[in-house]
Parts: structure tokens; C-alpha cells; sequence
């Protein structure tokens, strides 16, 4: 199977499955529909979750059929392509690229919980060290240099300039 | 324009901010991997302390200056700053390697400015008239050329018309979340409190352009730090003048691009790329030797970068005229308005002239700024397509933060960059057209109003033979998706 269609044949999998949540679950729950208006303050979203489960199933539909089409170009071509390497489609999310994302991620999340239970300073210093860590920044002295100029410039700018306080 | 609009425009305090604004969108955009949708996103915050000219025109500013900074990375990196300065690497980087780069980056820089006066002067001109119209429409009309606006983007912004459909919807749906103005219900709050005001455009726009490109730089910030080592070696160019022969080369591409970039801006949806890939193809078929591009033709870059830069004022008519953002950008700005306390579209010229001309000066005043910045700061900006993407992504993401927790209401901004970063990174990846979503979330609310208007107006479908310019764009909504739609599926 191509990759574009293997990432078509999930996303639309998973998109049906949202679909038939909200639809069921959390449209019932979530709009909590006092009295019968005739035009009720549902109609957008269920107009829209239909839309995107319609459209979802078009999607799995049309992956499929390309799948089957790949399928058969495949075989087509196996005397011209019979090494297996040749035909290995390299994915659109490198494992390096997915790892990154995701101790990004972690690192706002993080800094967002500091944020939270302990100090502005502390998450912000938090946030700017472990994004330098994140993109492979290793001499230290550029890592400190960052992290403070960067604080400094957000101090002088929110709290000299524009005169805002957070925390 | 009165004296008073002269008087409030050329103030020390508006010039330096359009110049400000001018200046970071150029730096902006000769750094790869940072867009003028990052910049404008990251730098609403800042309009809130402005007056609203000072805060629309700074905006407009950035977007001007990134567009036409994106052209000098693309020319000495071969690395575009925004997919629409493709094009400009075809040419530019040959020019560059063949050590004519000083040459080839200011032939980008006054096709640019020169695209980009043209085009505000095209608005200037049309947004008015267009906007008197505009005022006629009604409920149902207004549902009509949303539904038009959001399917024809759909269409367009992407390779699939199924995808670009779903992301659009997705942003309707987004947009739903908080109370419900006219039956006060609260709708998927999930209990939050800070929720039930809706979710801010500030703290969505910001994840879905800002935090979602750093997350997609992630991927490819070793093959960008290869080309900055090339260029390293490279990068002291003489300064080149153009000859007047070139410039006989390059003014009918200018001409035309410009007039490319203009139709192709106004039409929601298409965007720069589309302005400057067909700018391009037309200069290499009018060209007597068309063997020439690719392999470092002037009038290449010339064709490319004034359609490129022609689109970001034409791009606003829709949005003055019919408050319909038809790009990222104007979706954006909308936002900006709104936090100035104006709504955009056809009223905007009835109620406050006054801010419209002043920002129509603005933009005059911006390209004429653009002009000077990009041609006294050529070697500084060079050296500036040098900086490390390591150093840039954490200060991005600190600035989105920053900005999120100011204009998001608090902690909640940052809560939602985090998701809506998440939910754009793989909106990217998997080509869900993140335009369309956005410009779905910006045009909620005023869909969900005109629908309920329109369906209370017309309860059957004799009520609607009334309304014979709704009708029109729905059969014109009709037949885009199954043209367009056909068409994708026999490309693909």
C-alpha cells in the first residue's frame, strides 16, 4: 500500500470514528438543549460532524480504490522493480522528526504545569532550555545566553513598554 | 483623502511602526522556515496597545516585508522563506551560484515593491465600490458567498477537495465552541469555564501557523543547516548593478505579474503560490528563448516576485469589501480588527472612512518603506539567512507562549497553542488544508448568524427564488466542487 494512501486509509478511519462519537456522545452531552427551538444551537455542529463522517467515508472510499490501483501498478511493474528497497516508500513522519514533536510537546506541557503549581520565571526558563535541548543546541554557553536574552528582552518589552504584568 | 487622514498617517509614532513592522516581516521572511502567517499571528498581541491604524497598518507591514524578505533566502539558499518564492529559487539560485546574486536580490526587491504599489492601488480602487454593493446583501446572500468562499478555498488550498472540505468543517465546528449568543446554550465547554467566551482566534491561529511550522522545521533542520554551509562560502558578492537592457527583459514580466498576482489575490483561496508559479510560466512562455529559465533568467525572478507580493494587498479586497478573508492573512487581521473593536467589510466604509483611507495611506507608505529597508539592509539581511533554526525555534515558541497567555485569556491560550499546534503539525503532515481551517474558524460565527437568518427568512425553496444572487452562488458553489473535484481525481 502507498504511504499517502496508508495515512489516507487512518486519518479517514479515525475521522469516521470521531464522527460517530461526537454524533452519539458528545453533541447529546455537551449541547444541552433547554427548550425546542426550531433552530437550535446544535444544528451547526451536527450540519458538520455529518459533513466530516460523509466526507470521511468519501476519503476511506477513495483510498481504497487507489490502494487497489497501486496494487495492480505493482504487479505491473514487479519485473522491473523486484528489489524490495525500491519499492519501499519512505514515510512522510521521520521517527526523528516524531520525536522531536513530541518532547516539544512535553516540553510546553511541562512548562505549562510550572507555569501553574510553581513560577512564571522558572517555567519560562523551563520552556526556553528544554527547546534549546529539543533542536540539538549543545555548547552551553549559547543555551544561557538565549534563555536570558530572551527573558530579558520579554521583561523589557511586557513590563517597560507595554506596561503588562504576567504571572 | 482629507488632511486630517495625512495628519494621523504621517505621525513619527505610525511611520516607525510601519517601518518596525516592515523591517521584522522582512527578517522574518528571508529566515527559512518562518512565514508571514507566524509573524502576524505572533505580533497581534502587540496591535492591542496600538491605535488601530497603528496596530492594522504594523500588520500589514510584516506581511509586506515577509513576502518580499522570502525572495533572498530563496535566491541565496535555494531554500524559499514561503512556498510562493519557489519559483524565485528556480532563477535566483542559479544567479547566485554564478556569483550574481547581489543582482538577482535586487531585481526580487523592486519586481516586489512594484507588484506590491500596484496592487494596493488596485485596492484602493475596487475595495469601495465592491463594498456598496456588498451592502445590499442580506442573510441568505451572505450565507451563499460564505458557503461559496469556504468550498471554493476547500477546492483550491491543497491536493484534495475531500480534505480541504473536512478541514474547512473542522473550523466551523471549532468555532461553535463556547455559549451560543442566541439561545445563551453553552456548547462543548467540557466544563471550562474559560471556555464558555469561545475559543480565541490569537492563541488558534498562533498553534496552527507558528508552533505547527516550528514542529514541521523539527523534521528538517539538518538538510537546512547543509545549504546554509554551502552559502557561508558565497556569501561575499560584489554589488551588482542591473543593466537597462535587463530591465527592458523584466518590465513586461513585472507588468504582467503584477496583474497575475492582483486577479489571483482577489480570488479567495488560490494564494501566492498559485500567483507566482503561474507569473513564472507565463514570463518563460512570452521569453524568445525560453531555454534560458532555470538556468538564472532575471526576468524570472521578476515575474515570480511581483505576483508574489501583488497578492497580499488584493488578497484584502474580499475582506474590506465583503469582510470575507479570502487568505491566512486576512483571516488573520481579522482578528486584529475585531481586537480594535472594527469589524471588517462593507460597513467599515460607511462608519469609519477615516481608518480606511489611513490605512490605505499606510500601505502606500509600507511599500515605499519596503523599498528603502530592502535596499540598504541587502547585506545584512544576506547574512541574516544564516541564522540557525536551533535558535530561532525556542524563541518562537517562548514569543507564541507569551502572546497566547496575553490575548488567549491567560493560561488557557497557552493550553490551546499546545493542541492547536499538535492538531496543525499533523494537519500539515497529512495535507488538511490549514488555510481553509482557519478561514472556517474566522467565518463561524457570522456562517452560523446568516444561516439561522436565512433559514427563518426562507423556510421552502420558494422563498429563496427571491433571493436570485444566493442562487447564483450556490449553483456557482455546485458547479466548482464537481469541476474542480473531477479534475483533482483524474490528477490523481
Amino acid at each position: 500500500m502507498n504511504v499517502n494512501n496508508k495515512s489516507d486509509f487512518i486519518t479517514s478511519i479515525i475521522l469516521i470514528f470521531t464522527g460517530i462519537i461526537f454524533y452519539f456522545i458528545i453533541i447529546p452531552q455537551e449541547i444541552v438543549l433547554e427548550d425546542e427551538a426550531i433552530i437550535g444551537p446544535d444544528l451547526l455542529p451536527n450540519i458538520c460532524i455529518i459533513l466530516i463522517t460523509f466526507l470521511s467515508v468519501l476519503l476511506f472510499l477513495k483510498s481504497i480504490n487507489k490502494e487497489i490501483q497501486n496494487e495492480n501498478n505493482d504487479e505491473e511493474n514487479s519485473t522491473i522493480y523486484d528489489n524490495p528497497m525500491m519499492l519501499n516508500v519512505k514515510s512522510d513522519f521521520s521517527i526523528i522528526e516524531v520525536k522531536r514533536v513530541f518532547l516539544l510537546s512535553l516540553s510546553i506541557l511541562i512548562s505549562i504545569l510550572l507555569f501553574i503549581y510553581v513560577d512564571v520565571l522558572i517555567s519560562s526558563i523551563f520552556l526556553i532550555l528544554s527547546c534549546c535541548v529539543v533542536c540539538g543546541l549543545k555548547k552551553i554557553w549559547i543555551i544561557i545566553s538565549l534563555s536570558a536574552g530572551l527573558i530579558l528582552l520579554a521583561y523589557f518589552l511586557l513590563y517597560q513598554v507595554l506596561g503588562t504584568a504576567v504571572g | 483623502m482629507s488632511y486630517e487622514v495625512l495628519n494621523s498617517v504621517l505621525t513619527l509614532n505610525n511611520v516607525s511602526w510601519i517601518a518596525f513592522g516592515v523591517l521584522l516581516g522582512y527578517v522574518v521572511g528571508v529566515i527559512p522556515g518562518l512565514g508571514k502567517g507566524t509573524a502576524v499571528a505572533v505580533s497581534i498581541p502587540i496591535t492591542f496597545y496600538l491605535s488601530p491604524l497603528t496596530g492594522i497598518a504594523y500588520l500589514i507591514g510584516i506581511a509586506k516585508g515577509s513576502t518580499a524578505g522570502s525572495a533572498v533566502s530563496a535566491i541565496l539558499l535555494n531554500t524559499p522563506g514561503e512556498p510562493s518564492s519557489a519559483p524565485t529559487a528556480l532563477d535566483g539560485y542559479p544567479l547566485s551560484q554564478k556569483g550574481q546574486a547581489s543582482k538577482a536580490l535586487k531585481m526580487g526587491l523592486f519586481a516586489s515593491v512594484i507588484g506590491d504599489f500596484f496592487a494596493t492601488l488596485l485596492l484602493i480602487f475596487l475595495a469601495a465600490p465592491l463594498a456598496e454593493y456588498a451592502l445590499l446583501f442580506g442573510p441568505v446572500e451572505v450565507t451563499a458567498i460564505l458557503l461559496f468562499s469556504l468550498t471554493f478555498i476547500a477546492a483550491l488550498s491543497g491536493d484534495s477537495l475531500i480534505k480541504g472540505l473536512i478541514a474547512g468543517l473542522f473550523g466551523l465546528l471549532f468555532s461553535t465552541v463556547g455559549m451560543e449568543i442566541e439561545t445563551a446554550t453553552v456548547r462543548f465547554t467540557f466544563g471550562i469555564l474559560e471556555l464558555f467566551d469561545g475559543l480565541s482566534l490569537i492563541p488558534v491561529a498562533i498553534g496552527m501557523l507558528a508552533v505547527a511550522e516550528m514542529m514541521v522545521q523539527l523534521g528538517g533542520l539538518e538538510a537546512l543547516e547543509h545549504q546554509q554551509k554551502i552559502l557561508k562560502g558565497n556569501i561575499k558578492s560584489i554589488n551588482q548593478s542591473i543593466s537597462w537592457e535587463e530591465w527592458k527583459l523584466c518590465l513586461p514580466a513585472i507588468v504582467r505579474g503584477t496583474a497575475v498576482g492582483s486577479t489571483v489575490g482577489i480570488l479567495p483561496g488560490l494564494g501566492a503560490s498559485v500567483a507566482s508559479f503561474l507569473s513564472y510560466g507565463l514570463a518563460k512562455k512570452a521569453a524568445k528563448d525560453p531555454s534560458r529559465f532555470g538556468k538564472g533568467a532575471i526576468e524570472g525572478i521578476a515575474a515570480a516576485e511581483s505576483a508574489d507580493n501583488a497578492v497580499v494587498p488584493s488578497s484584502l479586497v474580499p475582506l474590506f469589501a465583503l469582510g470575507i478573508p479570502g487568505s491566512v492573512i486576512a483571516a488573520i487581521l481579522i482578528g486584529a480588527f475585531i481586537i480594535q473593536g472594527v469589524t471588517p467589510g462593507p460597513l467599515m466604509f460607511v462608519q469609519q472612512p477615516e481608518l480606511v483611507n489611513g490605512i490605505y495611506l499606510s500601505m502606500i507608505c509600507a511599500s515605499l518603506l519596503l523599498l528603502l529597508i530592502g535596499f540598504f539592509g541587502q547585506k545584512v539581511f544576506s547574512l541574516l539567512s544564516l541564522v540557525s533554526l536551533r535558535l530561532i525555534i525556542p524563541s518562537v515558541i517562548f514569543f507564541c507562549s507569551i502572546g497566547a497567555y496575553l490575548q488567549g485569556g491567560g493560561i488557557i491560550g497557552v493550553w490551546l497553542i499546545l493542541f492547536f499546534g499538535i492538531f496543525g503539525y499533523l494537519a500539515k503532515k497529512l495535507d488538511f488544508s490549514f488555510v481553509t481551517f482557519l478561514i472556517g474558524f474566522v467565518v463561524g460565527p457570522q456562517f452560523e448568524l446568516s444561516l439561522r437568518q436565512a433559514i427563518a427568512i426562507t423556510p421552502t425553496y420558494e422563498h429563496l427564488l427571491k433571493h436570485p444572487i444566493a442562487i447564483i452562488f450556490i449553483l456557482i458553489t455546485i458547479i466548482a466542487i464537481w469541476k474542480i473535484g473531477s479534475k483533482k481525481s483524474k490528477k490523481v
